[in-house]
């Protein structure tokens, strides 16, 4: 599970650790900045491949799962 | 004086997850550890006390606490390997650019050969606080 947030220089994506307590949507919410919109993804919905991953972009209309506490 | 010899020691509710205080040792324990693959995403191998990885950009990452430590003067050390060779060194470093908070802090990782920020196929890192 992924969780994905703009930032101002492109797009964050957040791995939560496999042995953490906190829910994907605890860790959503506390380690997405306060404020920012996020989207919870499978794995696969990022890409593999990171040839360009500075210039990774996603849509605000997409990050409809929550916003950082 | 007195020598206390024991096997196991518990916390008083029996858990094995949640360790005992030890006051006077606990600030020479590591507060959080990590390591993580930087590559085709992040992938977690092992941690304690961390919530998350952060991917910023290449070669840039942020590592969330799980517990929030108790200030902003907690000590940090990383490693990362090498390329394949003596000849192919990185570094990991504190990323100034992301604030050091109590909740998390950046690090970003630079290949020397290439003087550029690359993906690290291991980061390890230990945080000490008190």
């Amino acid at each position: 599970m992924k969780i994905i947030y703009q930032t101002t220089d492109g797009i964050a994506v957040i791995t939560p650790a496999p042995n953490c307590s906190l829910t994907d949507a605890q860790t959503a919410a506390k380690d997405v900045p306060t404020g920012s919109a996020y989207k919870i993804v499978e794995d696969s919905y990022v890409p593999s491949d990171r040839t360009f991953r500075n210039a990774w972009t996603i849509e605000a209309s997409e990050l409809t799962d929550g916003v950082g506490d | 004086m007195s020598t206390i010899k024991a096997n196991t020691l518990l916390h008083s509710d029996g858990s094995t997850t949640n360790p005992p205080a030890i006051p006077a040792l606990d600030k020479r324990m590591a507060t959080a550890w990590a390591n993580f693959d930087g590559t085709t995403g992040i992938v977690v191998r092992n941690s304690f006390n961390v919530s998350s990885i952060t991917d910023q950009a290449v070669g840039k990452y942020t590592v969330n606490f799980n517990t929030a430590l108790p200030n902003v003067n907690y000590v940090v050390s990383m490693s990362s390997e090498d390329g394949g060779g003596f000849n192919d060194p990185r570094v990991c470093n504190r990323d100034s650019s992301q604030a050091r908070t109590t909740s998390a802090f950046g690090i970003y990782h630079w290949h020397l050969g290439s003087s550029a920020l690359d993906d690290a196929t291991h980061v390890n890192l230990i945080v000490f606080a008190s």
